[in-house]
């Protein structure tokens, strides 16, 4: 996903000079093409990341656009205020590039893991969230952005889920067994649930990208007796609080059970699989969570 | 000071530092190996922070603000006998305390890090909390220079200045690189000295490699003020193919790696009289 994002931006500073891309001291062997070509666009701003944020809204409201990018919580939670009222309130043309997101860094602790931005960035009005899955989908989310301009939001992880498929930048069916019980995953945890799918009762499947297209995704609810929501994120204002926003506002009856983080720091020591599986959120949990339905 | 005692120290612990560093597939060797001579005196000599007294309010306070050396701060408390050696075998993995960031649920590790620009104020909290409950309590913190980026860096020394903080000890590892290469050509800082000079803080400078002078400086103080050393080091010290490269900020050692590179350290210290 890093790499297709890396390719991608080199495309849009092909097409637009006004193009930039600003980090945080970070993106050793993956940034290099991007820093040889953009030259004086591509600006270091050390590590310091209120100021990346603050720096990046001057350079957008000044025509430019500009795709800021960093690790972990560093481009969010470190820096929401700047985000909040440079980026945000003025509406300014700024793409958040966010790599090393959910429990990706594992064992380096949890000051590494990312699990409550996409709450933050969620409750940020103008801004955009898009949570991939795949490289394809990160890939259609760019071109939109690059489109559409404004705050935006995209949450990555080095490598993607096992998924070719996706048709569009909102909600994607990943497997459609005509099941009354869809897991609806956001992100590259996705591929827990292909992974559950491959050894037991095989149930519809779908990655949820972005986090603002609610009649889309009430579409999806409409048809399932249970959904069981899967993200690398606290439970709270993540993907379950936002399902359950869309089900409240269209008056929908599904039940919603989610794997998540119960409002717990991950702090085991543990590669990402292990912590997946120590927190309940991996294939293992969603099997659980299927037979809890079927025995009711 | 016990010279030959602390240069047993260091090399254990870089010795160490590679192992663990090589087995469990991690990075920032290079960060390690350049901070490691400041823990071992800090710990060997300056702070009283000891098997007996580390969990007793009592003890000198310490924090690793750049976290992500995590692995110099577990291999001092090894050496120190707060830590079980054989606690240090489970780094990084499943069921294990030791994440690579430096982390509070291991025994003597005050607090958690690994987003860089906390440390500083953490340890002013610290500092000015011994200040009115009027105990003698000191605070230690070794910060990167890369880290001095941060805004909140000097929010904090600022307010320490403000608050008279003379039982504050701030170290700068300024091994003049940091994520992406060197400083000078990403955020150059200049003279960090002078600038926490003009912060009005008691600065000192030395060779952060040099276990006297490391001794002799870290001891000093000077009423009304915190005191700042800048430590000149060098990221990878002691492994010649690491000195200086920024890969190994990133790269783990392979077992032949970590092989010269612990024959190279020992041979350092074996020739070692500074
Ligand atoms: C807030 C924050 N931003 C970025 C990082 C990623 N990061 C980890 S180490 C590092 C470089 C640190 O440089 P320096 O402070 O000089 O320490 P050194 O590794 O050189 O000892 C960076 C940018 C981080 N850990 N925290």
């Amino acid at each position: 996903m890093r790499t297709t994002m890396v390719n991608k931006v080199l495309e849009f500073k092909k097409k637009n000079d006004n193009v930039m891309f600003v980090t945080g001291d970070l993106g050793y062997g993956a940034l290099e093409p991007i820093q040889d070509m953009f030259k004086e666009d591509f600006i270091n701003c050390g590590i310091a990341e209120q100021n990346m944020i603050s720096f990046s809204s001057g350079l957008a409201l000044n025509n430019k656009k500009v795709f800021c990018y960093s690790i972990s919580t560093f481009p969010t939670l470190r820096c929401l205020e700047q985000i909040r009222n440079d980026v945000c309130y003025h509406n300014a043309d700024v793409t958040i590039i966010n790599i090393g997101t959910g429990l990706e860094y594992g064992s380096l602790g949890i000051t590494h893991h990312s699990t409550e931005d996409i709450g933050c960035m969620r409750t940020m009005p103008n801004m955009k969230v898009y949570v991939p899955s795949c490289a394809k989908e990160t890939e259609m989310v760019l071109d939109e952005i690059y489109k559409i301009g404004g705050p935006s939001f995209v949450r990555l992880n080095k490598a993607g889920a096992d998924f070719n498929g996706p048709t569009n930048t909102t909600i994607n069916e990943v497997e459609n067994h005509n099941s009354n019980i869809c897991a609806i995953a956001s992100g590259t945890i996705l591929q827990e649930a292909i992974n559950y799918n491959k050894t037991n009762e095989k149930i519809d499947i779908y990655s949820l990208v972005c986090y603002f297209r609610d009649e889309k995704v009430a579409e999806v609810l409409r048809k399932y007796d249970y959904v069981i929501s899967m993200e690398e994120h606290q439970v709270n204002c993540g993907l379950y609080s936002y399902l359950c926003e869309v089900k409240n506002k269209y008056n929908l009856t599904c039940k919603i059970i989610p794997l998540a983080l119960k409002g717990q720091f991950a702090s085991k020591v543990g590669k990402q699989s292990e912590l997946r599986a120590h927190y309940g959120l991996d294939a293992n949990a969603l099997k659980t969570e299927v037979l809890n339905i079927r025995k009711k | 000071m016990d010279f030959e005692k602390l240069k047993t120290m260091a090399k254990n612990m870089k010795i160490n530092e590679i192992k663990m560093v090589c087995k469990s597939k991690a990075s920032h060797i290079g960060a390690i190996l350049s901070v490691s001579d400041i823990l071992a005196v800090l710990y060997g000599d300056v702070m009283n922070v000891n098997k007996s007294n580390f969990n007793s309010p009592e003890r000198d306070i310490f924090i690793l603000s750049k976290g992500h050396a995590g692995v110099a701060q577990y291999c001092a408390l090894a050496e120190m006998g707060i830590l079980d050696k054989s606690i240090l075998d489970g780094y990084y993995t499943y069921g294990s305390d030791l994440s690579g960031h430096v982390s509070h649920k291991v025994p003597g590790v005050e607090v958690s890090t690994g987003a860089l620009g906390h440390g500083l104020g953490l340890a002013v909290g610290y500092a000015y909390a011994f200040k009115i409950d009027n105990k003698p309590n000191q605070v230690y913190v070794v910060l990167g220079d890369g880290e001095c980026n941060e805004g909140s860096v000097w929010e904090a020394i600022m307010l320490a200045v403000q608050l008279k903080l003379d039982n504050l000890h701030v170290v700068i590892d300024n091994n003049k690189m940091q994520a992406l290469g060197f400083t000078k050509d990403i955020i150059d800082m200049g003279n960090l000295a002078e600038k926490f000079k003009a912060f009005n803080c008691n600065v000192e400078e030395c060779d952060g490699h040099n276990l006297r002078a490391l001794s002799n400086v870290l001891k000093t103080k000077k009423t009304g003020v915190p005191t700042v050393v800048v430590a000149h080091t060098v990221k990878g010290k002691g492994v010649s193919f690491m000195e200086n490269n920024i890969l190994w900020h990133y790269r783990n050692p392979s077992e032949e790696n970590a092989q010269t590179a612990i024959k190279e350290i020992e041979e350092y210290y074996a020739n070692y009289n500074g």
